[in-house]
């Protein structure tokens, strides 16, 4: 435009940047691919627990989608957001179309209508776009053809960034880190709605509120973590595959996956926000040759897929978990896969081992307050 | 523009009798590139056109304690190529109308005061009364509410501690609007009870084009305060 007006830059004094955003404190998760068998169950624990009430029908704060596949939004990955040497990158802004759910269902007419031998159960289609894509719409299609196909499944929920673009990007300050776990969070009080954090955020991870006009998203079940219990995604899991602790534990299994055994990655590292939420990638049986003898120099997942979703230190972490699966075999021992095969269930939640049901009143009961004094001070 | 009290009832506010009240054609630009709050957003705009709106018509009468202010726009088509990038126009037209606090805050009083052209400033907030048009999901939100500004699109509910701690600040309450468009045409009448009603002088207004994704500090303002001669003082 060639008529805008300069204007000063006061309001900019008090700008969040990269930098001042870390915590002292920072609450992790590790997720072993090798053990997610697709099955919801953390999905499901989320949207009972969060996002029950009007607004939040397609909000998945946890979402398991099948690799590769355009997951949800749909491909999210091509949408931008996240920084770009220390600047934030512009970012798209999902649309309901693109996160699809939050579906009504043809109940009445199917089950009490008269129509159950003529109709299909299926999805009411609102005229919005929602019913075209959902949170698991490309589910177990994975990539390849037989007898190669391959697939897995890849949890997410937010990162819980160390250098959170979202809050930086909010113009009201409504967001902010906080400082003894390091979650990501928003007053909803302040919240205008902008959802210009929509827009950064690189993993599209946060939703909006349309009958509360307010932009929302996982909350790392910060009142269950200030009791001692786990984040419902990992405490309901049933394939023992999530991991939960503080970073800087050095007796904890995330400080041990990821910083000493360094075999637990971030989703796209690229995106430059440093993400706390951490994978272990997934092994795949070998390739089949044409006369389905086993090509035992090619993983059927290929190398330079898992190395577009994790970086290039994927590969390293391959061969150092084909390496301590050698160990074993030979009749060694192996700490890792020890650690990573989870005997005790308890073992994965580091100092928030305390059962929901022992307490007197449940944590998500709470009234989500946010008290703003808490807050960490990276916002002048 | 004179500011005088109006005749009859202020109850149905699409309804008021608003002859020999003054009205003027606002001229409106769109908030400076350069004064957005932070970097993400100056990246993301740089290059697009917002501001779309580019005057306004503005009515101001006084009833007792009350303000009362009708604006009306002609609304401008949004940004096609915006609509072709998959946005399913989600954001909706707003409006708002603001006053200065009549003090800068840390006791810097020999700085300028507030800024209309940035909807305030860190040390200068200004009130602002935020009508925006609602999806009908929205149907328990209150279509109009009090912010404090501090720039563009730093719009709280309530003041920053610095500004708070220097001064009490007079409330303002029972906030009321009635909008009505017809043909791409908004006429917006807001309501709202000010301590002080009779001494206001000076406000801005700004305007908001919801299918060209506008809102926060993404919209058009009154560059200059509006001057206000208060008339028939009681």
């Amino acid at each position: 435009m060639t008529d805008r007006l300069e204007g000063n830059n006061a309001t900019a004094n008090s700008e969040v940047t990269r930098e001042s955003l870390a915590t002292d404190h920072q609450v992790s998760m590790v997720f072993d691919l090798n053990k997610c068998m697709g099955c919801q169950t953390c999905s499901i624990a989320c949207k009972v627990l969060w996002t029950r009430e009007e607004g939040e029908e397609h909000q998945w704060w946890m979402t398991v989608n099948t690799q590769p596949g355009q997951g949800t939004p749909k491909a999210w990955e091509q949408m931008g957001g996240g920084w770009n040497q220390n600047q934030p990158n512009p970012g798209h802004q999902p649309t309901r179309e693109e996160f699809g759910g939050g579906w009504e269902f043809n109940y009445d007419e199917v089950f009490y209508g008269g129509k159950g031998r003529s109709v299909h159960l299926a999805p009411k289609d609102k005229g919005d776009g929602t019913t075209k894509w959902g949170m698991n719409w490309d589910e177990d299609q994975g990539a390849g053809e037989y007898p190669n196909a391959y697939y897995f499944y890849l949890p997410r929920l937010c990162n819980h960034c160390t250098y959170p673009v979202c809050i930086t990007a909010c113009p009201s300050g409504a967001m902010y880190k906080r400082s003894e776990d390091g979650a990501v969070l928003r007053d909803e009080e302040i919240c205008q709605g902008s959802r210009f954090c929509m827009e950064a955020c690189p993993y599209k991870k946060i939703y909006f509120n349309y009958a509360r006009n307010v932009a929302q998203h996982c909350i790392l079940c910060f009142p269950r973590l200030e009791v001692g219990v786990a984040p419902a995604c990992a405490r309901q899991c049933p394939g023992r595959l999530v991991f939960v602790g503080m970073a800087n534990d050095k007796n904890g299994p995330i400080h041990k996956l990821v910083h000493e055994w360094e075999i637990a990655l971030p989703l796209h590292p690229e995106y430059g926000t440093g993400p706390n939420i951490f994978y272990i990638p997934p092994l795949s049986p070998y390739r089949l040759n044409d006369d389905m003898s086993i090509d035992y120099e090619t993983p059927r997942i290929p190398p330079e897929y898992l190395e577009s979703l994790f970086g290039p230190k994927v590969h390293a972490v391959m061969d150092k978990l084909r390496s301590e699966l050698d160990t074993v075999r030979s009749g060694g021992s192996s700490e890792i896969l020890d650690t990573l095969i989870v005997y005790h269930w308890n073992e994965l939640f580091g100092p928030y081992t305390t059962d929901p049901a022992s307490l007197d009143r449940r944590p998500e009961t709470v009234a989500v307050s946010i008290d703003t004094s808490r807050r960490t001070a990276n916002r002048s | 523009m004179n500011v005088s009290e109006i005749k009859g009832s202020t109850n149905n506010l699409l309804e008021l009798d608003w002859s020999g009240i003054d009205t003027e054609q606002v001229a409106l630009v769109p908030i400076p590139i350069t004064s957005q709050p932070n970097a993400y957003i100056r990246t993301k705009w740089a290059d697009r056109e917002y501001g779309l709106t580019r005057s306004a018509q503005l009515s101001l009468a006084r009833s007792g304690n009350k303000i009362l202010a009708r604006l009306e726009w002609d609304k401008v088509d949004g940004n096609a190529s915006e609509k072709e990038d998959g946005f399913d126009g989600e954001f909706t037209d707003a409006a708002a109308i603001f006053f200065p606090l009549d003090f800068v805050a840390n006791g810097q009083g020999d700085q300028p005061g507030a800024a209309p052209l940035t909807i305030g400033t860190h040390q200068a907030p200004v009130r602002l009364w935020y009508w925006r048009d609602q999806l009908p999901i929205q149907r328990d939100l209150p279509p109009i509410k009090e912010l404090y500004a501090s720039g563009p699109g730093v719009f709280r509910p309530n003041l920053n501690e610095s500004v708070r701690s220097n001064k009490d600040v007079a409330t303002t309450a029972s906030l009321s609007v009635q909008a009505l468009k017809s043909d791409n045409h908004w006429t917006v009448v807001i309501s709202g009870e000010y301590e002080g009603a009779n001494n206001i002088e000076k406000m801005g207004i700004a305007i908001w084009d919801g299918s060209n994704q506008e809102r926060a500090g993404i919209g058009s303002v009154s560059p200059q305060w509006i001057g206000l001669e208060q008339t028939g003082r009681l």
